[in-house]
């Protein structure tokens, strides 16, 4: 594993891009800087070209002139898997919630502690590269195979984003048993639970939606209340 | 007929032209029907016949005569020979109305004398046994008995108006074409009412895309103005609504890009030159600041919420997962050790927007516990009753005067007694509590006893 990360931040707030850089310069991060969405896939493209010097990972500003973020998100998820951290400064739940359902990985709303950014960044790579030895496991019609990340109902492919087959994941290895946020949160996301926080339950939802796109009863992930998430036992 | 002023001014007028027609024809009947009354005092002909079978034949020859005249319907009128005791000499029934034509003609005014005028310029020409008395012809029998002699128009009145089939039948169908017609008419004036009426209404709601002219198929009269008017109106309103969000949007990100940098450049200088008392000072304001922004953005948005928003909300679940929130907020701190006691019915139900009442019990129990003493509880009490829901979230903070009560809820009001050192709050959290809760036609007090402070939230009870 290579210790120097590089990403890929798309920001039209020159400054902060400049002063991250310098930032994550000392955590072992390359920041290369696109300062509109155009020029984001431009360069998100050129680099995936050459395997060698391909982006680990994206940091995406949703409010962005020309093309917005959310925009960007969506032309990214539809070649892409590569793990995406948005930044939204509109405070807008919506905002959030709908990057989330297309598929970013987790969000941080600005202003944010560069500590905190680090810290996702690392949690989501780490969990990205980290290829879970377990066996390939199994819930009633789902099936996950750890090796290419993939998950599948009904030998359905589920199409998941990389925070979303953490969760079945998580959901699947506790086998009906009830999972807490905090544990979800912890596992799929690589933090822990923030009170307020609304992004593990976005998630669930998205993946819900999935699921029963591919013929999935509805509550198949039912929620407990204040407590956490299960898959439905038989 | 595309303006409403000609449709009104026409539909009156056309009433109007009825209603003199009928009067001027019911008044030229009525006047018709005097004339005939007043010509057959003139009745020569056949009141010179009466005198002379009087004269000639007697009173037994003079009832022949008459009842000959009845029986035979040769005049459009009955005469009626009415001897001193006021009684018909054939016995008949005698029309009322003949006695009040007498006292009517009694009057000095009408004593004029036709039958005089018209039998050929004198008394003298008349038969001797005829004498007109006013305007009553009178005969003398031969005693000298006095007879009266009254015509009176047979009855063509508007009692015999439906003695006839047909005309019954046209007059019905008259009366319900018109009745059809009108109900028509009446629709189609008051048909954009109910366009607008629902239109407005959703507007009203926040519905802003909402418009009228479309529903009333663009009719070019003044209701079809009105329609478009009210659209341009409902476009301006959207607009402004729609600039006002992507101007918060925008207030939102301009404020929050230079705090953005500052974070970073403080991180950057936290990382250069160690940790120390006032990096962490300037990070808590920032985040004070951050704080702020938000509020006030979320203050705005209550406002602006929609009806489309609103859900079927479980008040008990709402609270423990808020107040869950909260404890996992306050669980590494200290200075804040406070219980939060919920006390509720399972199953409570409300309708509403429920983003604005998990905003307002957030600030509530919040506030809370920043006001009351450490390690004490706050109790917070949901009960409901048939017509509301109530909410009591209650402390053993000092309260406040009840003069500053109102003060409370108004944006950026601060508690005199905050401490110093805690100049966290935003001084926004009770107010968008409040408009919150007003939003959801509830109402929201403050009540202070010696012991402790409530705030009482009331919502209405979903049915």
């Amino acid at each position: 594993m290579d210790t120097y990360k590089k990403i890929l931040l798309i920001d039209d707030d020159v400054e902060l891009g400049n002063l991250l850089c310098d930032f994550l310069s000392h955590h072992q991060i390359n920041l290369e800087i696109a300062n509109s969405g155009e020029d984001g896939i431009e360069l998100l493209e050129q680099h995936q070209a050459s395997i060698n010097s391909s982006f680990d990972l994206i940091i995406l500003d949703i409010m962005l002139p020309g093309i917005s973020g959310l925009e960007v998100l969506k032309a990214i998820r539809k070649k892409n898997n590569i793990p995406i951290i948005m930044l939204t400064a509109s405070g807008e739940d919506h905002d959030r919630i709908l990057g989330l359902e297309l598929g970013a990985d987790d969000y941080l709303p600005k202003p944010f502690n560069s500590q905190e950014l680090v810290a996702r960044v690392r949690a989501i790579l780490r969990r990205s590269n980290n290829h879970h030895n377990e066996k390939n496991d199994s819930f009633g019609d789902i099936r996950i195979s750890q090796e290419n990340r993939k998950a599948y109902y009904n030998d359905k492919d589920l199409i998941l984003t990389g925070t979303e087959f953490e969760i079945l994941g998580c959901l699947i290895t506790s086998q009906g048993e009830t999972v807490s946020k905090d544990k979800l949160s912890e596992e799929a996301l690589g933090r822990q639970f923030i009170p307020y926080d609304r992004s593990i339950d976005t998630h669930i939802s998205n993946l819900r939606a999935k699921l029963k796109n591919k013929g999935a009863p509805n509550d198949l992930i039912y929620s407990k209340r204040g407590i956490g998430y299960a898959l439905l036992k038989d | 007929m595309q303006n409403l002023f000609i449709r009104i001014f026409l539909s009156s007028w056309v009433q109007l032209t009825v209603i003199v027609i009928l009067a001027g024809w019911a008044g030229y009947y009525t006047h018709q029907r005097m004339e005939q009354i007043y010509s057959n005092f003139e009745i020569d002909e056949v009141i010179l016949r009466a005198s002379e079978v009087l004269g000639t034949q007697g009173i037994t020859g003079l009832k022949v005569w008459l009842e000959n005249i009845n029986n035979r319907d040769l005049y459009p009128y009955r005469i009626y020979i009415i001897n001193q005791n006021r009684e018909d000499i054939l016995g008949r029934e005698i029309p009322r109305r003949i006695f009040n034509w007498q006292s009517h003609f009694d009057q000095p005014h009408h004593r004029r004398d036709f039958i005089k005028n018209r039998v050929g310029g004198g008394n003298n020409l008349l038969p001797r046994n005829l004498r007109p008395r006013n305007f009553v012809p009178m005969l003398i029998g031969p005693n000298n008995q006095n007879f009266e002699v009254y015509t009176v128009p047979k009855e063509t009145s508007f009692a015999g108006f439906f003695n006839d089939n047909l005309r019954w039948l046209i007059f019905m169908l008259a009366l319900l074409m018109s009745l059809f017609l009108s109900f028509l008419l009446a629709r189609w004036y008051l048909m954009p009412f109910k366009h607008f009426k629902s239109a407005t209404l959703k507007i009203a709601e926040g519905k802003l895309e909402t418009r009228i002219s479309s529903a009333i198929s663009g009719r070019k009269d003044e209701m079809g103005e009105l329609a478009r008017d009210i659209d341009a109106m409902t476009e301006k309103l959207q607009h402004f609504n729609q600039n006002q969000q992507e101007l918060a949007r925008n207030i939102s990100h301009e404020l929050r890009s230079p705090l953005s940098r500052m974070q970073v450049a403080l991180d950057i200088a936290k990382q250069s030159k160690g940790n120390n008392a006032e990096f962490d000072r300037i990070s808590k304001e920032i985040e004070t600041l951050n704080e702020m922004i938000e509020y006030i953005l979320k203050y705005s948005k209550i406002d602006q919420a929609s009806t489309e928003e609103v859900t079927i909300v479980n008040i008990e679940e709402l609270t423990t997962d808020v107040i869950n929130d909260i404890n996992f907020e306050y669980k590494n701190d200290p200075n804040h050790n406070n219980e939060i006691i919920l006390e509720s019915e399972k199953n409570i139900l409300f309708s509403g927007y429920e983003d604005g009442i998990r905003s307002a019990l957030e600030n509530v129990i919040r506030n809370s516990i920043k006001y009351s003493p450490n390690n004490s509880s706050i109790q917070c009490k949901i009960k409901n009753l048939s017509e509301k829901i109530i909410i009591s979230i209650t402390d053993e903070g000092k309260g406040i005067k009840d003069s500053d009560k109102e003060k409370l809820f108004q944006p950026f009001y601060r508690h005199p007694s905050a401490q110093a050192g805690d100049s966290t709050g935003t001084g926004l959290g009770l107010a968008i509590a409040k408009s919150a809760i007003e939003w959801n036609k509830g109402h929201i007090e403050a009540i202070t006893t010696k012991k402790d402070f409530t705030i009482k939230i009331t919502l209405p009870a979903y049915k």
